[in-house]
């Protein structure tokens, strides 16, 4: 079946199995940021933004996808640049495996949620697991990128 | 989880019939746990189109659609404001935002599931689902229905009550299911109190609520109250906890909310 999506600001049509979901179709097309983690709903790794909200791709069916707009850290360069230069200050970044869905997450924060506390910031990334870092580098980066004035 | 066709209902109609051309046709919420759990669907029946993801309020409810998202009744303020932000409380320690961005309520409720953070805070508020067919009942009388409906699970009816709640999970990860949640909430008219996980799915700890809603002074009933809990409900044993560490559990929170939804009442 024919799926059309935005995907990354361009428009494209993927041809997918009724049961493929959104990680197994952005792999096979070469977008490799978004991670097969847990494939269970439970690590975040592949976490993207659909119609701007962030989503596991592990769980999501494509076909359930029709005309909506998907974005990984590949379309989100500018701001994952920032995110990254402030995890790269802190020492936060290890293996980098979890970086690309924890990038969207901290993003996507920043859009829903005005000055978010110490604890509103643990709860919204909590999904999102890092094996390296123990999550306190991560945590003082975040603090440091919602300061950022730009 | 392998599908073999994917219909994008019209209609609850087209959906309802779609469901019953095939035993092993099935609708679709979020699919989370429908992905751990089923091997073949022969029809998977997406009700995206449906207009079923709003919440909705009238003079007396709020009426939240079937497909609307966990993280979206999470952050209905309005909602939240009305149950002393229970919902919230309860849904915040559900995986991760990006987890529920993607569950729905319909998903969450339908599959009566053990684990339900939710189902006890709804029992707590007095929440009816609506089927498409089969009309309105209580959560409770569907929890307590012994089959599993073949029906379209509309929406769910939480009516509008203002009173003081408490929640607890209580789990061995931040993330892993709970080993025993409760749920109280105290309206103008009585205390309601349900545990979930135990591990059997959320129930209202009646015999209990019926004590200390009759005596003014519930501190000098304090045994009577758990004894009256630990011989209602059933506690029992999973890999997540024992039935004797539950019953500590439940035993310890059922005193820790009276007091708090009596002390934040004042």
């Amino acid at each position: 079946m024919i799926v059309e999506m935005t995907l990354n600001h361009q428009v494209k049509r993927f041809d997918v199995d009724h049961d493929e979901t959104l990680l197994q179709t952005l792999r096979k097309h070469g977008v490799m940021s978004v991670k097969n983690g847990c494939n269970a709903s439970s690590c975040g790794t592949c976490t993207v933004l659909v119609d701007g909200k962030p989503m596991l791709s592990c769980s999501l069916l494509t076909i359930r996808l029709q005309n909506k707009k998907v974005v990984t850290v590949e379309g989100l360069q500018e701001e994952v640049e920032k995110i990254g230069h402030y995890f790269g200050l802190e020492g936060a970044d290890q293996c980098g495996y979890c970086n690309p869905g924890v990038a969207l997450a901290i993003y996507a924060m920043k859009q829903s949620l005005a000055n978010p506390s110490s604890e509103e910031i643990k709860t919204f990334l909590v999904g999102n697991l890092c094996r390296c870092s123990g999550h306190q580098a991560q945590f003082k980066a975040v603090k440091r990128y919602l300061g950022d004035p730009l | 989880m392998k599908i073999q066709q994917y219909h994008r209902a019209t209609s609850l109609e087209d959906a309802y019939n779609v469901l019953h051309a095939g035993s092993n046709n099935h609708i679709l919420g979020g699919a989370l746990w429908l992905k751990q759990i089923a091997k073949e669907i022969d029809t998977a029946i997406d009700l995206q189109d449906l207009n079923l993801h709003e919440i909705e309020q009238t003079e007396t409810h709020f009426i939240i659609g079937s497909m609307a998202t966990l993280y979206r009744l999470e952050t209905a303020q309005a909602v939240n404001e009305w149950c002393d932000q229970l919902i919230k409380n309860s849904m915040q320690h559900i995986m991760g935002v990006a987890f529920r961005n993607t569950a729905t309520i319909g998903g969450s409720i339908i599959g009566r599931y053990a684990f339900s953070d939710l189902l006890g805070p709804l029992l707590v508020l007095n929440a009816e689902v609506e089927f498409y067919r089969a009309g309105k009942m209580t959560l409770e009388a569907f929890l307590n229905e012994r089959r599993m409906p073949q029906d379209i699970l509309v929406a769910v009816h939480i009516p509008k009550e203002r009173g003081q709640s408490f929640f607890k999970k209580v789990s061995n990860t931040r993330l892993d299911f709970a080993v025993l949640n409760i749920a109280m909430f105290k309206s103008k008219k009585e205390i309601r109190i349900a545990f979930g996980s135990r591990p059997g799915v959320a129930a209202l700890a009646k015999e209990a609520m019926k004590i200390i809603n009759q005596t003014p002074s519930w501190q000098e009933q304090r045994e009577t109250l758990i004894n009256a809990l630990l011989e209602e409900l059933k506690f029992g044993n999973n890999q997540r906890g024992s039935e004797a560490y539950r019953k500590q559990l439940a035993q310890t929170y059922l005193i820790r909310g009276i007091e708090e939804v009596m002390h934040n009442d004042r």
